[in-house]
């Protein structure tokens, strides 16, 4: 039994010093400057849930969770995780991540680097709990919350993290669901870009399981392309659209001999492997690119039977885009890494690949983007042999199936910030086909992100 | 009474991972995972452990008195039928163990 407070607040005029620390402490807030929702103690408190923003800097998050893309509550289960309460560590990690597990072996983890225990000794290894607690338990069931269902139709488009996040957020809410991938297999980046060593497919496969029995369709071998006339959103015959189609053409090298027979882009190199087909390789591999793609083609190069495999990349080991871990795995394992070179030619004979010509680089100026510009040393220049060369310097968005969208210069979808909608009305897009190549857990909010606006959007 | 959180330095622990000789045979994973004490070792280190430390405070300012603790058990209870969501509690919760969430139209 609880009983109810029985005294009413007066306020003694005589006393009162009107120093507002009653008005502002009072949860009810009666006062009338106090009432905008968003900003009072009460909006702090139910955050995002009740304004339409978050309000910044009242009571903040623990810096891991305000570091994390889908600012998930990383102290709330890894205090779960102390007490030995792992079932309800995974039901707190599934309430925001549809992709737990595959976030657990491959997220690059912005939450450790904000760690404040690094100034005690090291980072709590988050990611690894995570990925401790997603493979405890692998059979439980997601929650199944969106009992409501509703009649609406949605199209995503492509089967990565973001497109997965999306289909999951949407299946929840209710709609009805349908994946289109081009690929035979479902999974973007993670099962055609990340090798298995990092991520093993098993993994992949369970939560797309998962993400299948919330009812979502998902339609391998079928591509999809938008006409340029406008309708296609009409004539497909669904109330929206989710376009995560990622990035998948490698950029090219613009150097001479990159035609010739030996010279592989990247992730057509990677996905080859993934997809089981025949590569060939030779005893001497070259790399060129300092990111994931490059370290993981790399690593694949050394198990597919290359004996040495040399690593080129224009800037530092600072400016080096991968996962700091990964690039010292690559190291460990015995690839060769050379800095501040980039290559000038490739040297072929008959057709083939024998080697490439490479310049010294040094560091400038910060670009606009705070990256220190590499700068050719002149008359540096130094022949090296290799007859796979495999060029991963970045990776563009496929511009053939998106006719009639509106594009940025660099070739990703410009989409409203605020409700990421391309230029077409009900289309809407996220992950790497807007930001460019990113990461993992960006593109999972990317789609979460789009779910809500898709949510909004048909509840007009 | 709230426990003092744990500081004592740990140094780094060597994590395992699949032998340099093993990887060049195949595709493997290479990371290994933690297992249940390693796992439950590393997160008591978090600093915010948010876990209710029983202090009382919530249960001394709800103005509806509908926070209690059990004697026997020594756990904190809120009584959702009185409380009126006004969140005094989880703004003076020193662990943010308390969350407030919107109710959902019935
Ligand atoms: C080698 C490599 C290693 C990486 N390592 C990491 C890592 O360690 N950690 C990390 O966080 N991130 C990593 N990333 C990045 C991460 O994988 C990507 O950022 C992420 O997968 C992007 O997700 P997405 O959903 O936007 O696109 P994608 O994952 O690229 O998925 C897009 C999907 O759409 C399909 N598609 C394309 N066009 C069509 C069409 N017309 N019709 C139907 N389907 C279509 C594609 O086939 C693909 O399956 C890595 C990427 C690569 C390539
Ligand atoms: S919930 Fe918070 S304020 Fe209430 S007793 Fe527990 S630690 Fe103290």
């Amino acid at each position: 039994m609880v009983e109810g407070r029985t005294h009413r607040p007066l306020i003694q005029a005589s006393r009162c010093q009107g120093c507002d620390v009653c008005i502002r402490g009072c949860p009810v807030e009666l006062i009338p400057e106090y009432r905008k929702e968003e900003e009072s103690l009460r909006g702090t408190l139910y955050r995002g849930k009740m304004g339409k923003e978050m309000v910044q800097g009242k009571v903040p998050l623990p810096p891991c969770q305000e570091a994390c893309p889908i600012h998930q509550d990383a102290r709330g289960y890894v205090a779960l995780i102390a007490k030995g309460k792992f079932k309800e560590a995974l039901e707190l990690i599934r309430e925001v991540n549809p992709l737990p597990a595959v976030c657990g072996f491959i997220c690059h983890h912005p939450c450790e680097e904000a760690c404040l225990r690094e100034e005690v000794d090291h980072p709590i290894p988050i990611r690894l709990l995570k990925r401790f607690i997603a493979e405890h338990d692998r059979k439980r069931e997601r929650p199944k919350k969106g009992l409501r269902k509703r009649r609406e139709k949605i199209l995503v488009v492509g089967s990565g993290p973001a497109g997965l996040a999306c289909a999951n957020d949407l299946s929840l809410l209710g709609f009805k669901v349908t994946i289109f991938e081009s690929l035979p297999v479902l999974g973007g980046m993670l099962t055609v870009g990340i090798p298995e060593f990092r991520l093993p497919r098993e993994v992949i496969k369970m939560e797309i399981d998962g993400i299948r029995e919330l009812g979502v369709k998902m339609e391998t071998n079928h591509p999809f392309r938008f006409d340029g006339n406008g309708r296609t959103l009409k004539r497909s015959g669904f109330d929206a659209i989710f376009l995560s189609m990622g990035a998948h053409r490698s950029s090219k090298l613009d150097v001479p001999g990159e035609s010739l027979h030996g010279v592989f882009p990247g992730v057509e190199f990677l996905r080859d492997i993934n997809l089981g087909r025949k590569v060939e390789l030779g005893k001497k591999a070259a790399i060129l690119g300092g990111g994931n793609v490059a370290i993981d083609a790399a690593r694949s190069a050394l198990r597919l039977g290359s004996k040495q495999v040399d690593l080129y990349y224009r800037r530092s080991r600072k400016e080096m885009p991968a996962i700091p871990e990964d690039v010292q795995e690559a190291v460990r394992e015995g690839v060769h890494i050379h800095l501040l070179t980039a290559p000038v030619r490739m040297i072929g004979a008959g057709g083939k690949a024998i080697g490439m010509e490479c310049i010294r680089m040094r560091l400038g100026e910060p670009d606009e983007r705070g990256r220190k510009k590499p700068i050719p040393i002149q008359s540096s220049n130094f022949k090296v042999n290799a007859e796979t060369i495999i060029s991963a310097i970045g990776q563009r968005v496929d511009q053939r199936p998106l006719k009639g969208l509106e594009k940025n210069p660099d070739g990703t979808i410009h989409v409203d910030p605020e409700t990421s909608e391309t230029s077409m009305k009900g289309v809407f897009a996220g992950g790497d086909m807007v930001t460019g190549p990113g990461w993992a857990i960006d593109a999972i909010a990317a789609g979460k992100k789009g779910a809500e606006s898709i949510h909004q959007f048909l509840s007009r | 009474m709230a426990k003092e959180c744990k500081k004592e330095v740990m140094s780094r622990p060597k994590r395992k991972s699949l032998p340099i000789k093993e990887r060049r045979k195949g595709f493997s994973p290479v990371e290994f995972g933690l297992i249940r004490e390693e796992a439950i070792k590393e997160a008591e280190r978090c600093l915010g452990l948010r876990e209710c430390q029983y202090c009382e405070i919530c249960g001394l300012l709800c103005p509806d008195l509908c926070i209690t603790r059990d004697e026997k058990t020594g756990e904190v209870l809120i009584d959702l039928d009185y409380c009126k969501g006004c969140g005094i509690c989880a703004s003076v919760c020193p662990k943010g163990a308390i969350e407030m969430a919107l109710e959902e139209a019935k």
